[in-house]
């Protein structure tokens, strides 16, 4: 047996003892594949993570001085475990917080806010686009009022509360709209996984599992 | 039947479901839309020797969703080098799971085949996990040599053909960004600069990215499944993507028709209350 035979036996095994959640709900073989699935990825992210130090922020092996005080900030981090020295701790903490607040916010004001309010038009090239644009005002300006709660919603003869309710149906569409590809992009992970289960070597091992499912719906249906 | 296994029967029908396609192909015509051949063209239209960065950031379950339209991409980018267009990719990871993704980023180099294609450093080069995230890339827009320094075997940089005259990022001619995080990142730091901003992403993403593409901040997106089987078509190479658009379809069919059943049960149930 291949190497890639071998590998598609395992990734069959684990995909049935994942899916037999499907099946028996909360199992042995379940949580031993989740605990599993947990175990993998922290030693890889671990071993790469220290891999990464070594090579790339280690003072000795890159022969940069200022490495030295990224491996000391690093290294007051770990001061945390002792509630004698916690309070140093704070500090490393305190750097990655304020600059990373401060690349963020650098970011931001452009890309994310004067961008957009110089690309909105009214008119586009078509008819369709038109419209497009005329409604991403609507929905837009009916939204910001919709989180304005300083007004009441009966204020102005009730008009307040009927644009906010127009950018509620927008934010409902949208998050149906989200949540929905969402869904559907779950659906390509299991067709990927099920495909090993249907073709060689994978449907030996779905062979047995679907004995062990028959052999189990017919001892319970004996009870 | 008892109830119990009604769920998984449901299940059981959907898995079938799922592979059917993939085991004996159904060969759904794949129609190419415009947001394709947007996206096909932006690489196609680079310019004469252009130098193009890849970050692969999917994800540990994301093979399926954003590893495919890499693959799909990387070849293109091969066949464009061979024809003499463009320099070359250099490709590497930032993401925050960067130690557990990385792998997944040598998938898409091993699937694409792009080792035995290319000749490493002069027409492409992995610099692998650069730790950071957002930190790092705001760095890599300032010194991308000084945060990067090495690539993932060790070598410096400066010894790398492909990246001579490579300061900062945007001095790259596109940047091609796969999403599986959070896209107001890579927004916010390197959209609408000098280089061409591509995204690659799924479904759940495209619609956040809709204001920025609007815009003009992106210049085009690839999402998963169908419309990177329609980029395979273009490409003129039949991947996974195609047998997962497939399987796409059949699922949208079996879950309108589980809605519409259970709907009727329903009211058909209620009717027969109310006599």
């Amino acid at each position: 047996m291949t190497g890639a035979e071998i590998e598609a036996i395992f990734y069959a095994i684990f995909i049935c003892m994942c899916w037999s959640w499907l099946y028996k709900g909360d199992n042995p073989l379940y949580r031993i594949s989740q605990n599993i699935t947990l175990g993998l990825a922290f030693s890889i992210g671990f071993k790469a993570s220290l891999d990464t130090i070594i090579t790339k922020a280690s003072p000795i092996m890159t022969g940069d001085i200022y490495a030295l005080i990224y491996t000391v900030l690093g290294l007051m981090t770990l001061l945390r475990f002792s509630r004698s020295t916690l309070e140093i701790s704070y500090w490393p903490l305190a750097i990655v917080a304020g600059v990373g607040t401060a690349i963020g916010v650098k970011g931001s004001v452009g890309p994310m806010i004067l961008t957009q309010t110089i690309g909105a038009k009214w008119y586009g090239t078509d008819m369709l686009s038109s419209i497009n644009n005329i409604m991403i005002w609507v929905s837009v300006t009916s939204l910001i009022i919709y989180f304005i709660f300083t007004v009441k919603r009966d204020a102005f003869g009730g008009t307040v509360g009927k644009v906010a309710s127009i950018g509620f149906f927008f934010m409902v569409i949208a998050f149906g709209a989200s949540v929905g590809s969402g869904f559907l992009g779950s659906f390509t992970v299991a067709t990927g996984l099920a495909v090993y289960l249907f073709t060689y070597p994978g449907y030996f091992i779905t062979a047995i599992a679907a004995i062990v499912i028959i052999w189990d719906v017919y001892r319970e249906s004996k009870k | 039947m008892k109830s119990e296994y009604e769920d998984s029967i449901l299940y059981l029908i959907a898995i079938i479901l799922l592979a059917l396609p993939s085991i004996t192909p159904l060969s759904v015509p794949i129609e190419v839309s415009p947001e394709t051949i947007e996206y096909y063209d932006a690489i196609e239209n680079l310019p004469q020797d252009a130098v193009i960065y890849l970050e692969l950031y999917s994800g540990v379950r994301d093979w399926f969703d954003t590893g495919q339209p890499s693959v799909a991409t990387v070849k293109h980018i091969i066949r464009l080098v061979h024809e003499g267009k463009i320099k070359g990719i250099v490709i590497g990871t930032l993401g925050v799971e960067g130690p557990v993704v990385l792998p997944e980023a040598l998938k898409v180099i091993s699937e694409s085949n792009i080792a035995q294609e290319l000749e490493y450093g002069t027409e492409w080069c992995f610099i692998g996990w650069v730790p950071g995230f957002e930190a790092a890339m705001a760095s890599m827009l300032e010194d991308f040599k000084g945060t990067v320094v090495k690539d993932n075997y060790g070598t410096s940089l400066d010894d790398i053909p492909i990246l001579d005259g490579i300061v900062d990022l945007e001095d790259f001619d596109c940047v091609i960004v796969t999403l599986y995080g959070s896209l107001e990142i890579y927004v916010r730091q390197w959209s609408g600069r000098d280089p061409v901003f591509l995204l690659i992403c799924w479904m759940g993403h495209k619609t956040g990215a809709m204001p920025y593409y609007k815009s003009g901040q992106i210049t085009a997106i690839m999402t998963h499944v169908k419309q990177t089987a329609e980029y395979e078509k273009l490409l003129g190479y039949k991947g996974m993507s195609a047998a997962l658009a497939t399987s796409q379809l059949i699922m949208q069919f079996f879950l309108i028709a589980i809605i519409i059943i259970a709907t009727a049960r329903y009211w058909i149930g209620r009717r027969k209350e109310a006599e």
